[in-house]
């Protein structure tokens, strides 16, 4: 067996030996380098959309909210914060009996049992109200910034109270001064009951308490609502900046529960997860139910599609790793069509309040309310009909969708039939009363 | 080791009358190692368990205990035939036996008699020790068929259990008699072992209804005694004809072995020529091992194809649901290749024959492990390329999604390979090995992935901890060749086991000994410092900020009439200042120490806001009164809350006093400076003295209580710090953790008393409460501080002691101080 000259057979041997483990070797170096390349290409992404030194900024960087400081945070907006969170909390009674009664708008001619509580309350919180007047334009709302320093709520449910009050007392200037503060603290679209005015506004629309001018003034308040296409994209950037520091680095960006389990994540999962918000971002006609269709058919192509980069094969500890923030936006779809729905049923009932007002009595048919210059698009429910409307001319009623729906267990998701499409999307049927 | 037993059983009972005796007592002999063996790993697993168990109060690993304990009997019955009959037959002392003056009845009845009484000692050594160790839960019985399956519920049967494992037990006696190959005799068992199984999962494919788990055991309990019934009779057959007489060879042509014949060229059984001294080895590597690596091969094929399929479904019923079973081929295949390495069939005589023949023991080594490395590597690449082409989501598939990616599934194939080539070098007996080795595997990979996710093990670590084992065969391999390794062998094995063992635990130490503990001397005197403050005298009195007589007098009734509660609890809600510290003032005139949570202070901040706007707006007496009211009610709340021996407490008085402070200087007017509640509000403010003082009480108080209060809980209190340490370690670091604040927070206290800018404090206090974020947009750092405290400062929380601290506030001259 001396070594002289090598057989075919010795380097069949030798290569059946070493080839495994050199291809093996040559996988995973190639996988680091896709690691590596992939790294490099998730700032230049980035700075297509956020200027660098946004990018860099340490607020990005802080992880925690509570940490962010800005000058919107004036010594003002803090008193009257913590001030109207206080008197709240002592009448929490109140406002948990007000989300009951819906029927508070209904008739303004009787003496209702809340009304000695909101005259209480208000008379308590005569000077707060005060305040905000004084300084309408100076308080803008934190929570657009910040969170976590002091609860925003106090000052939107005090503002709704003084708007119930003043329409029970059909004191319409007190009301629209209410509604013109309220969407001066600029609260974007949301789901919280409390901290929305609109469909109470609405409501009080049907007593036929205002004068033509103010129902155009309600109108114009409604129009300059922020556009929800822009407050959409706005909240994508703004989940994608919070999240710089997991995109160029990895670090997982958590403070509520974090993960013991260390973690890495290979940057094709993460240009991936800035890719598919770019494309969120893409979806148009924000507030109607086309855009839920696409968002969701986005989200499913996204739940069923998963990154098949080289460099997976590094991650630690699967090849899933179960970190994806903020990537429910069917949600979010959903929101802005009520939100959407909230302002077109809002434009119709002040146009048909106003044709009563010019014509004496109420439309027949939707249709009649083009001449008070409300275009059909503006009568239109999620789904594109009509709303419901029936009309004698001394009475009528606005739906605000085409048909009565009853399933109101609806929630984000559940689009199958057209009562549970509308349920999904606006939760409860609202029927305005004229009388 | 057989041989030897049989020899020395022979020479000391030579008694005919004894012969009994002598038979059993020699088959008892050849078992003792694997009843000891798997009694010893199965009390380490679980005496491990337990230490775990205390050790890692806050974080533990179960490991099921039952089950390691129900598994190991299975595990007996595994090896018993194998040892008892298969090994005789490859050493041929069968044959001996077989020449000896004792019927083939008797030795194939004893044996499986020495057996049964090997497996009836584990069932009562594992029932035994369930009972010591109080395994099971003792609500429900295990000894039912049938009944009570279903997770939450108790899955155990032990009759099943028992059963299956002498089927499993009389299986392995039948194929160690048919099959004279050890290792075959094994791989042909595994499916054997579970047939009851799968013909149990046919049935419920094939059943026309879905079956609860209950019944499903049922059927399981039929197949195994059905198994049993048959399998005794086959068994004791095949034991029959193979100690009968001998079919006789048939008679082969003779080989032409002259090398200028043209038969040489196309005849296999001579070996080719080589020109290098490694490739004949790899070579030979292969084929003396065909069979057997064709078996692990095939194993790792039949996993691979069982993941392919499983990622493609997402239900697991009837067959699918034995899929999973399948995966557990890949690691015993990794385990055996690892085996394979020193134990195949005439692996000894090879060694021997190459170190005969002067081979180093390196190329040695390298070459008996080129092959199942070679294979492994194969089959890595494999799942790589494989996992690129599959979806990894739980929509597409659970199974797919939750795999391991190819660096974690390649770290784990180190660890079993290795450990199991170890064991196959210091084992010597075949089947103990391919039984020790999956056992050892298991407990090694569990205990490293536990290392690495709850005490921190840098992943170096893991990779040196998988290389060891591999290491100490290498050193071990020369002495190894020359069958010269015994006394060594140990100590090596030793020091890997040590290594694999003590390697993490010295991490978690040292990680844990990073943190600096307090100089003891400045600890003894802070806890006689603490022993001082803590006034057995002080009165503890809540400051109610409601009407009612305590949180439990008033509850809320989802279902009651809101418009009643409204109509007769509301005006319970109004504060009252001046009632809410009615307490403080009634006990004036011993210490009383005031106790205020962040609701409370909330509440008291949001309500003196209100008095405060309403006095801007309409300057009469009812609103100055109003707020008179509050600053003279907080004049006595703030040195009350100041005695707090809380550190909470502090914080929520640092809190008033920054409000206390902004409301003299903005919203008290000149001519209002005499009055007596804003004399009585200056006079509570504290100087940075005095504040220290008290700062430093309660810091070394809540210090000496551990950051508990008399119920051990936590107030208002986590450190965000531990969040960032290994789980398991947290435990452990909390002490030093709190060590390293007490002694951050001293020096902000005297930083702040001598309002001096020193950044470390700070620094030192931010790494413990918001770890992992930027300084610079910490609550302790320049930016945030430098803007008044009552703009920034948090009301409803205390996030991190010390934000306050040293701030401009505490050094504000009121102008209303220099009033008479």
């Amino acid at each position: 067996m001396s070594a002289s000259r090598k057989t075919f057979r010795d380097r069949t041997m030798i290569a059946v030996a070493i080839a495994p483990p050199i291809a093996l070797l040559l996988f995973c170096v190639s996988a680091a380098a896709t690691w590596q390349a992939g790294a490099a290409k998730v700032r230049p992404v980035l700075e297509q959309s956020f200027p660098p030194e946004l990018i860099d900024s340490l607020v990005t960087q802080a992880a925690d909210d509570a940490d962010r400081v800005s000058t919107e945070h004036t010594k003002l907006s803090r008193e009257l914060a913590s001030a109207a969170e206080a008197l709240n909390d002592q009448y929490h009674l109140l406002f948990d009996v007000l989300e009951e009664h819906d029927d508070l708008f209904e008739n303004l001619d009787e003496e209702h049992p809340l009304d000695t509580y909101l005259d209480d309350y208000l008379a308590e919180a005569a000077p707060l109200l005060n305040l905000t007047k004084q300084y309408a334009n100076e308080f803008g709302n934190p929570n657009s910034y910040s969170s976590g320093l002091i609860s925003f709520r106090g000052l939107p449910e005090l503002l709704r109270t003084e708007f119930r009050d003043a329409v029970r007392d059909k004191q319409t200037d007190r009301a629209i001064e209410a509604f013109r503060l309220f969407q001066g603290l600029g609260i974007g679209p949301t789901g919280q009951v409390s901290l929305d005015l609109l469909p109470l506004v609405t409501q009080s629309i049907a007593t036929g308490i205002w004068s033509e001018s103010e129902l155009n003034e309600i109108v114009q308040l409604v129009k300059a609502s922020p556009d929800l296409n822009q407050t959409w994209q706005d909240s994508i950037r703004s989940t994608t900046l919070a999240q710089v520091p997991w995109l160029l680095r990895g670090e997982v960006v958590q403070r509520w529960r974090r993960d013991p389990t260390p973690k890495t994540f290979a940057p094709s999962l993460r240009l991936q997860w800035l890719q598919r918000n770019e494309a969120f971002s893409r979806v148009g006609g924000i507030g109607t139910f086309d855009a839920i269709k696409r968002v969701m058919k986005l989200q499913e192509t996204f739940r069923r599609e998963s990154g098949s980069g080289l460099d997976l094969a590094l991650q630690i500890p699967a090849y899933n790793q179960s970190y994806s923030p903020g990537q429910s936006k069917d949600y979010l779809a959903t929101l802005y069509t009520k939100v959407a729905n909230e302002r077109r049923h809002a434009r119709t009932a002040a146009a048909v309040a106003k044709y009563k007002l010019k014509f004496g009595q109420y439309p027949m048919t939707l249709d009649d309310l083009i001449k008070v210059n409300l275009p059909a698009s503006a009568t239109l429910d999620p789904l594109g009909v009509p709303f419901h409307f029936s009309s004698d001319g001394e009475t009528c009623e606005l739906g605000n969708a085409a048909i009565w729906f009853t399933d109101s267990r609806g929630y984000s998701g559940t689009f199958g039939t057209r009562d549970g499409t509308l349920s999904a999307i606006l939760k409860q049927f609202v029927v305005l009363k004229f009388r | 080791m057989s041989t030897e037993a049989t020899l020395t059983a022979l020479t000391t009972t030579r008694h005919e009358a004894s012969s009994t005796a002598w038979f059993w007592w020699k088959e008892t002999r050849q078992l003792a190692p694997l009843v000891a063996l798997l009694a010893i790993v199965s009390l380490l697993i679980i005496v491990i368990n337990a230490i775990l168990g205390v050790a890692m109060d806050s974080f533990r690993m179960q490991l099921p205990h039952e089950v390691t304990m129900l598994v190991f009997p299975g595990l007996f019955a595994t090896g018993a035939g194998p040892l008892l009959v298969g090994q005789e037959r490859s050493q041929r002392t069968i044959d001996w036996l077989a020449l000896l003056p004792i019927s083939s009845k008797r030795i194939a009845t004893t044996k499986l008699l020495v057996g049964m009484a090997g497996l009836a000692t584990m069932w009562a050594f594992a029932l035994l020790v369930i009972t010591a160790f109080e395994l099971g839960q003792r609500d429900t019985s295990h000894w039912t068929i049938g009944g009570q399956t279903g997770y939450s519920g108790n899955p155990f049967s032990y009759p099943v259990w028992i059963s299956h494992s002498l089927f499993v037990l009389l299986a392995g006696f039948y194929v160690a008699w048919r099959i004279k190959n050890q290792f075959y005799s094994l791989i042909a068992l595994i499916p054997l072992a579970f047939a009851p199984l799968i013909a149990t999962s046919l049935v419920s494919e094939f059943a026309n209804r879905p079956m609860a788990t209950g019944q499903l055991d049922w059927i399981n309990l039929g197949f195994t005694l059905l198994g049993i019934v048959i399998v005794t009779p086959i068994s004791y057959r095949a034991a029959i004809r193979t100690l009968g007489a001998a079919e006789a060879p048939s008679v082969k042509p003779l080989v032409d072995v002259s090398p200028h014949s043209p038969a040489r060229e196309t005849n296999d059984a001579i070996p080719p020529t080589f020109a290098t001294h490694t490739a004949p080895i790899i070579w030979q590597s292969i084929h003396s091992a065909k069979g057997m690596l064709a078996i692990l091969i095939g194993m790792l094929l039949i996993s691979f194809l069982a993941a392919v399929q499983l990622a493609a479904v997402d239900r697991y019923r009837g067959i699918i649901g034995l899929l999973p079973w399948l995966l557990l081929l890949a690691p015993l295949a990794v385990c055996w290749l690892g085996i394979s390495v020193f134990k195949h069939d005439g692996a000894s005589e090879r060694v021997r024959f190459l170190a005969d023949r002067g081979v180093s023991p390196g190329k040695t080594y390298c070459a008996l492990h080129a092959v199942p490395i070679a294979i492994l590597c194969c089959s890595l690449l494999v799942y790589g390329l494989w996992n690129l082409t599959i979806v990894h989501r739980e929509a597409v598939s659970n199974f797919a999604a939750g795999l391991p990616s190819l660096v974690t599934m390649l770290m784990i194939v180190v660890w079993i390979y290795a450990i199991s080539q170890w064991v196959s070098q210091f084992v010597r007996t075949l089947i103990l090995s391919v039984i020790l080795a999956p056992i050892l595997s298991l407990v090694t990979v569990g205990w490293l992935v536990f290392a690495y996710l709850s005490l921190g093990f840098p992943i170096y670590g893991l990779i040196l901890c998988g290389l060891a084992p591999m290491v100490a065969t290498y050193v071990m391999m020369r002495r190894y060749m020359d069958t010269g390794d015994r006394p060594l062998t140990f100590v090596v094995g030793g020091g890997v086991v040590g290594l694999i063992v003590l390697l993490p635990i010295g991490f978690a130490a040292a990680h844990v000994l990073s943190v600096p503990a307090m100089d003891p001397t400045l600890r003894a005197e802070l806890l006689s410092e603490a022993q001082r403050h803590a006034e057995p005298n002080a009165r503890l009195v809540a400051v109610p900020v409601t009407g009612f007589a305590d949180d439990s007098a008033f509850r809320h009734d989802p279902l009651g009439d809101k418009m009643k509660e409204l109509q007769n609890y509301l005006h319970h809600y109004k504060m009252d200042p001046q009632q809410s510290v009615a307490p403080l003032k009634s006990n004036a005139s011993t210490e009383v120490v005031a106790l205020v949570g962040p609701w409370e202070y909330t509440r008291w901040h949001g309500n003196m806001m209100r008095a405060r706007i309403q006095w801007r707006q309409q300057q009469d007496d009812p609103a100055w009164s109003e707020l008179a009211q509050w600053l003279d009610a907080s004049a006595t709340l703030l040195p009350a809350l100041r005695r707090s021996t809380l550190l909470s407490g502090q914080e929520i008085a640092d809190r008033l006093e920054v409000l206390l402070i902004d409301t003299l200087q903005n919203d008290v007017p000149a001519e209002r400076a005499d009055e007596p509640a804003v004399q009585a509000a200056t006079q509570a403010i504290g100087t940075p003295a005095s504040r220290a003082a008290a700062r430093r009480r309660a810091v070394v108080v809540t210090w000496q209580h551990k950051f508990q209060d008399d119920r051990e809980r936590y107030l208002n209190h986590y450190l965000t710090v531990l969040e960032h340490q290994p789980p398991g370690l947290v435990g452990w670091m909390q002490p030093r953790f709190h060590d390293s604040l007490v002694t951050a927070m001293l020096e902000g206290i005297d930083a702040a008393a001598n309002r001096s800018d020193d950044i470390g404090w700070r620094w030192k206090l931010h790494q413990l409460h918001q770890t992992g974020d930027v300084f610079q947009t910490s609550r302790y750092a320049d930016d945030l501080r430098s803007l008044p405290a009552i703009e920034t400062m948090t009301v409803d929380r205390i996030n991190g002691y010390g934000q306050l601290w040293g701030r401009d506030w505490e050094y504000v001259e009121l102008n209303t101080r220099t009033q008479p």
